[in-house]
């Protein structure tokens, strides 16, 4: 399952300098960022529920990614467009445009770093930079914090590896070379295991729309949801397999039911159903509406209170007004 | 005023010496922290652990950030943090990590099968100075996570075989898994009530770098008058966020006397 550029997040709109791209796999829109390595491979993708939180920016160009494969680095650059490659085309398009860097002082520190420039080239890049930024002593301040973090960059990074070593034995050892068909077949042995959310969000990436996938979600949701376990402890597998259900048109009278109960006594907690901004809509969708009608009706006008007037839910507002008219 | 908890009764019973203070330090995805420079304050939320509290979360000196815990895996980060002098009266709890951790279970069943509140303790200044000297012998080994050995920690302190919830949080300090990461001491502490830069000063910021090219967000730094490092986001890794965080306040409190004794 290959992920595809979905959004640039723009940290800082209209700046000359990195951007975040976030990545969508067909059919879901759950967003996900791309964990690196320091060779700029892709180690993990990662859901990233606050992506709706920043503002952001296109790119025209199609592009994906997966792990073990180059990750995609994107910015903004000196002449506003937005450039979008793998570390080689990024290396290509800084060699053909040095001159041009050089009137931006962080794009050029941020792609020199990126394409492993010597400390002694990074220097004058971090002084020019701090310069832009700061004054006074400060200017030294930060060059010479920059001078330490770049000196520990090879012990963070095999403190980083060798953390990763562990957690992948401790968390992953289901993993290894198996197949799809083995962790699904352990998915369904082990519902108990305190890993087993962990297990089914990567079996996710690998077949995010198998139906066996989302009958054993929905079995665990059920319990899950009933014995009353925290909302932040189940969301994002809520999410997929409300997705799931809205795409295949499922109706899930049983489902439905334990859902409303539990979505009705989140509270304060209801924010944790607010993004990806299409989530309140397929929490909306999936409300039992006879079972307790008030209570229903009073959910539905809390979570319209919190998302009217918010550009990034103008859409989803309209479809939960016309899902319960 | 915290109940006679297990904690606080080790504490009274040994001699410590107090390790020096460090700043506050509250951390949190960046465009959280942004809003809060940009409104002028740190807003308490509701707390899933001490429900129907509003909270306010910081940690002493160490940048612990107060992610979720959640066993679904891990999700993406773009963290920040802001750091204040250390000054803790109206504090409303504290203890000696993460409690949203211990909540979640985060923690090895060692601890977790003890109760929280037995280890709460007092608000006060010197308690929470002692609380860290009975674990490490500086506030730099403290920020650092390196505590005391065992045969040293036993043969300073009153510490029998029944006196288990002690022993479960010094092995907790030494216990090293992604699990339950840098919270498994980071000493918390809890207000009810906001902070107003205008009162509580920000001292020391970290967020990624690209935040230097906005005006605007530069203009709430000179406002408040902070201090402001940064760190390098590509190539995208939180661990790697983390480590940068943590260098950088490490450089911050050596260059400003607070790992002195």
């Amino acid at each position: 399952m290959k992920y595809r550029l979905d959004i640039l997040i723009d940290l800082s709109p209209n700046s000359k300098g990195l951007l975040i791209p976030v990545f969508k796999i067909d059919g879901s829109n759950m967003p996900f960022v791309q964990e690196m390595n320091d060779s700029f491979e892709v180690h993990e993708m990662k859901p990233y529920f606050s992506a709706d939180n920043y503002e952001y920016c296109l790119s025209d160009v199609r592009i994906s990614t997966d792990v073990g494969e180059k990750g995609v680095i994107a910015f903004r650059s000196f002449d506003e467009s937005v450039y979008v490659g793998d570390i080689s085309s990024v290396m290509k398009y800084r060699d053909a445009n040095r001159v041009e860097f050089s009137n931006y002082p962080l794009l050029d520190l941020q792609l020199a770093r990126i394409c492993g420039e010597a400390v002694s080239a990074l220097y004058e890049k971090w002084r020019s930079a701090a310069k832009l930024y700061f004054n006074g002593k400060e200017i030294n301040s930060w060059c010479d914090g920059e001078l330490a973090l770049f000196q520990k960059n090879g012990a963070i990074w095999r403190s980083i590896n060798s953390e990763k070593i562990k957690y992948e034995a401790e968390i992953h050892e289901v993993f290894g070379s198996h197949s799809f068909e083995y962790i699904f077949r352990w998915l369904v042995a082990n519902m108990d295991h305190n890993n087993w959310p962990n297990v089914w969000v990567k079996a996710f990436k690998m077949y995010p729309f198998d139906e066996r996938l989302h009958a054993i979600a929905n079995k665990w949701l059920v319990s899950a949801m009933g014995s009353g376990v925290y909302i932040g402890e189940l969301r994002l597998i809520l999410y997929c397999h409300l997705e799931y259900i809205g795409g295949e048109n499922i109706s899930d009278i049983d489902f439905s039911e334990v859902f409303t109960e539990y979505v009705l006594s989140l509270g304060q907690d209801l924010s944790y159903v607010l993004y990806p901004n299409d989530f309140p809509y397929l929490v909306v969708s999936n409300l039992d509406f006879e079972r307790e009608e008030k209570s229903v009706n009073s959910f539905v006008a809390a979570i319209i209170d919190r998302i009217s007037g918010d550009v990034r839910y103008a859409s989803t507002l309209g479809k939960i007004e016309k899902h319960i008219k | 005023m915290a109940k006679d908890s297990v904690f606080r009764k080790f504490l009274s019973k040994n001699s410590i010496t107090p390790v020096n203070y460090l700043p506050l330090v509250h951390g949190s995805e960046a465009y959280l922290l942004k809003k809060s420079l940009k409104d002028g304050r740190l807003k308490t939320s509701v707390c899933d652990v001490f429900k129907p509290d509003e909270l306010l979360y910081f940690f002493v000196g160490r940048p612990a950030y107060k992610k979720e815990a959640v066993s679904e895996g891990e999700y993406w980060e773009l963290p920040s943090c802001i750091l204040f002098d250390f000054e803790v009266s109206g504090a409303k709890r504290v203890f000696p990590f993460d409690t949203g951790a211990f909540h979640a279970k985060r923690y090895p069943s060692y601890i977790n099968m003890m109760e929280m509140s037995d280890y709460e303790i007092d608000s006060s200044e010197s308690e929470i100075k002692r609380a860290i000297g009975a674990f490490f012998g500086s506030s730099r080994d403290y920020y650092r996570l390196n505590p005391r050995s065992q045969e040293m920690f036993e043969s300073l302190h009153d510490v029998g075989a029944t006196d288990e919830e002690i022993h479960a949080l010094h092995r907790l300090i030494k216990h090293r898994s992604k699990r339950s990461d840098d919270r498994r001491f980071s000493i918390e502490v809890q207000f009810a009530e906001a902070f107003e830069f205008t009162r509580r000063k920000p001292i020391f910021a970290v967020f990624p770098e690209i935040y230097l090219d906005s005006e605007i967000f530069m203009g709430w730094i000179k406002k408040y008058d902070v201090l402001l490092e940064t760190y390098p986001y590509y190539p995208l890794r939180g661990d790697y966020y983390y480590s940068a965080i943590y260098e950088k306040i490490d450089k911050f409190y050596r260059e400003n006397g607070y790992y002195e004794v």
